[in-house]
């Protein structure tokens, strides 16, 4: 447990250190997010018809753009190889890696979310479901993607691989995530979307640093 | 039993049982395609709803059976060769993947060449096409991390990772599309797959079936062949595989 | 094939194309890699 709080800590502090990496991707939701009004319709109705889908979108997205940063550094300094071989179990020490990547990109995204919802024009309420698929759903995304950049830790051409990788298992979180915030804004029950990607959560909270942590340990050698 | 899949678990026995049993899947296997062929487009008649369009589930059907298969039986012999390093296992799922993929492709671009006719569009996204789709992203996705890897023991290992996490997650992509493929009926008439079939279109579908299956063994054994002998390229027993021709 | 023709007669060429080309592009992959192996080989034992 010690193990954990110290590697989760220690990526925080970096993180700080480094905040360009916190706010850009911020920065890359809230113009894409802009550009759709300037390229679809400024109308209200077309923004709220389409928000629920492109906000899960672009927050796939720029969560994909911070995926590979979760090891990088670990692998260049070679700080990964002293993870590997230190007596703690490896994935704890990805789990806490994980839940560091997503406090410094989910977190931020999801406080911005009543902005987001703010520009599409979404109400109260929706912008509330749409806070808490996103609270659910993020976390999905960096223990999935954390199985994507172990397994392309080592390689140069990693980028476009990894959204190959990553995306096709991003799908149920963004049906359930976008459906969720739909199903409210057309007055339909959105509790069962929340409770689907609330298991996905528990899932990948099980079995993806088991994965990733395999994945690491084959990359490495 | 347990003997002969050990032996089988050698390189070199394996290339030799291989090398034999290809010509006996492919003359098989081809009886079976013209059997099947002749049955559907031939005998078969007519439906009496679609009429001869119909007759694209001869290979449809097949080619989206054996697109799941390849990629359990991917994962599977991946499995295999990541847990007891098996190295003709490890040839067998780097060697599935591309034959997944094809199989996959002809699901879609048949299931899109019957859709016109049936939906008036080359596309819906319907769920069966949507998941195949997917599917084909999955296999694309494998193909992908296996060349990028330039070490094919890593590339496999890793290769066997990958697979096995998709094949946790096909079910889940699988329900996922097709509750969201009831959240947006209307556009979707799914006429692919009639509930009852008459056993004259039945039994080609299986003869069908069953060639493509032999045909997949066929070409997996071919190129997990070629595989091997890269994999082994500098042991004594390819030496005398390549000296005697 | 009642009008449909175009739309079975080429899912069953795209088929045919498809199967051809698996069952060629190994065979022609296997013999290449045996020549290259057995040139290999030979550059080795010319040089022992």
């Amino acid at each position: 447990m010690r193990a954990f709080v110290a590697v989760t800590r220690r990526d925080l502090l970096l993180a700080v250190r480094r905040r360009s990496e916190i706010a850009n991707p911020l920065l890359f939701m809230l113009i894409v997010i802009s550009l759709f009004p300037l390229g679809i319709s400024p109308a209200p109705e077309t923004l709220r018809l389409i928000a629920p889908g492109i906000i899960w979108v672009v927050a796939l997205l720029s969560v994909l753009l911070t995926l590979e940063s979760m090891f990088r550094a670990d692998f260049d300094d070679g700080s990964l190889e002293q993870m590997l071989v230190s007596p703690h179990p490896l994935a704890l020490l990805v789990t806490a890696k994980i839940a560091a990547h997503w406090l410094v990109t989910g977190l931020p995204l999801l406080l911005v979310s009543p902005l987001l919802g703010a520009l599409t024009h979404l109400n109260a309420a929706t912008t509330v479901v749409l806070a808490a698929s996103l609270a659910l759903g993020t976390p999905v995304l960096s223990f999935v993607g954390a199985i994507g950049v172990a397994l392309t830790v080592g390689l140069r051409r990693g980028g476009a691989l990894l959204s190959l990788l990553v995306l096709p298992l991003y799908i149920p979180t963004l049906i359930f995530g976008a459906n969720a915030v739909s199903a409210v804004m057309d007055g339909l029950p959105y509790h069962g979307q929340l409770m689907m990607l609330g298991a996905f959560l528990l899932f990948s909270l099980a079995l993806a640093p088991l994965a990733a942590a395999a994945a690491l340990r084959i990359s490495m050698n | 039993m347990w003997t002969f899949f050990h032996k089988l678990g050698s390189p070199p026995y394996f290339y030799r049982i291989a090398g034999r049993l290809i010509p006996w899947l492919g003359w098989v296997c081809a009886g079976l395609l013209v059997a099947g062929l002749y049955g559907g487009l031939v005998l078969a008649p007519p439906d009496y709803q679609q009429g001869d369009s119909y007759r694209i589930i001869f290979i449809h059907v097949p080619s989206a059976w054996m697109s799941l298969f390849i990629y359990v039986l991917m994962a599977v012999s991946g499995a295999v060769g990541l847990i007891w390093r098996i190295k003709v296992a490890e040839a067998i799922a780097a060697a599935s993947a591309p034959v997944g993929a094809w199989f996959t492709f002809l699901a879609l671009i048949t299931g899109s060449l019957w859709g016109k006719p049936m939906w008036g569009t080359y596309w819906v996204w319907d769920a069966r096409l949507t998941s195949e789709l997917i599917l084909l992203f999955l296999y694309l996705g494998v193909i992908g991390l296996h060349s990028a890897i330039e070490d094919r023991r890593t590339a496999s290992r890793a290769t066997a990772v990958l697979s096995l996490v998709g094949l946790v997650n096909i079910p889940i992509i699988h329900f996922s599309v097709e509750w969201w493929n009831t959240l947006h009926q209307g556009a979707t008439v799914t006429k692919i797959g009639a509930p009852s079939i008459d056993l004259s279109m039945l039994l080609p579908l299986l003869i069908m079936a069953l060639g493509f299956k032999l045909y997949y063994f066929m070409v997996l054994l071919m190129r997990s062949r070629v595989e091997v002998l890269e994999r082994e390229r500098g042991s004594v027993w390819v030496r005398e595989v390549v000296q005697t021709g | 094939m009642g009008g449909y023709g175009v739309y079975v007669w080429s899912a069953y060429a795209i088929w045919l194309a498809v199967m051809i080309i698996n069952v060629v592009q190994p065979a022609i992959k296997s013999r290449g890699t045996l020549k290259r192996l057995a040139r290999s080989i030979n550059q080795r034992a010319k040089q022992t």
